[in-house]
């Protein structure tokens, strides 16, 4: 199983960023332009982006410091609802926080020849299922 | 990146939003393979197939080439940097967002 990881560092502190990640108008401030979250462990994580309903349950939710949840695609083969795992990880840093994100249990793709790229690549794909149709947010929209 | 990359880019997202054009691009992606054998490994006619083709082909993600009198498709490696790119960019550029919406909210709130 593939997993990607990233960190960045935000100037505010958890409490604040925590609540980015867990109400629906927190989340589609920075991704996605729907989302119907229930914070709970085994609640609903719904957040539809670029018109690809990512789906999901909340399997941690530790305020400030910690939040996980099952992320797939409705409807998809490659990477179905809750197949794989995001959790993000809050730790205060002088008036600020650390986010670590990690996703894991991206589904390797059967690799025979070329495995550099491919292994790598359709995985991914899988993740923002073509999320480019709109131009998902972070990215410039596309000229009609 | 410039616009006509962005636009070439959402061809090759669309392209790679079927299926059996995936399944296509894992059919050739370590050889070259006729119309024939692609459509056959696939479970397409090869009407279907060579219709997904000709979209791989214009979001530049596959070639054709000729092998003596075979006409043969390939994966188009360039295609797939630009996508691999793109997707590689996908939790870096939320984690971006979400650090420039929060803290352009904690600019309003102090002043």
């Amino acid at each position: 199983m593939a997993e990607f990881r990233d960190s960045i560092d935000i100037g505010a502190p958890p409490e604040t960023v925590f609540e980015y990640l867990i109400t629906n108008d927190g989340m589609t401030a920075w991704m996605g332009q729907y989302a119907d979250l229930d914070p709970t462990p085994g609640g609903k994580f719904a957040v539809d982006i670029a018109g690809h309903p990512v789906r999901g349950e909340f399997l941690h939710v530790d305020p400030p410091s910690r939040v996980v949840m099952s992320w797939g695609f409705a409807g998809s083969e490659d990477l179905p609802a809750g197949a794989s795992k995001v959790e993000f990880r809050l730790t205060p840093i002088g008036g600020g926080t650390r986010v670590d994100l990690r996703h894991s249990d991206l589904p390797d793709t059967e690799v025979r020849g070329h495995a550099d790229g491919w292994a790598n690549f359709l995985p991914r794909l899988a993740v923002v299922g073509a999320g480019g149709d709109a131009g998902p947010d972070g990215w410039q929209p596309l000229p009609d | 990146m410039s616009a006509e990359a962005v636009v070439d880019l959402d061809l090759a997202l669309r392209a790679l939003a079927d299926g059996n054009r995936r399944a296509i691009l894992r059919v050739i992606r370590a050889d070259p393979q006729s119309v024939g054998v692609i459509a056959e490994e696939v479970g397409l006619s090869q009407q279907t197939a060579s219709h997904h083709l000709g979209v791989l082909r214009k979001a530049g993600l596959a070639v054709g080439t000729r092998e003596g009198t075979r006409h043969l498709f390939a994966v188009d490696t360039d295609g797939l940097a630009a996508v691999r790119t793109y997707l590689d960019d996908f939790w870096p550029g939320k984690l971006a967002a979400l650090k420039t919406v929060i803290e352009s909210r904690q600019e309003d709130a102090r002043g």
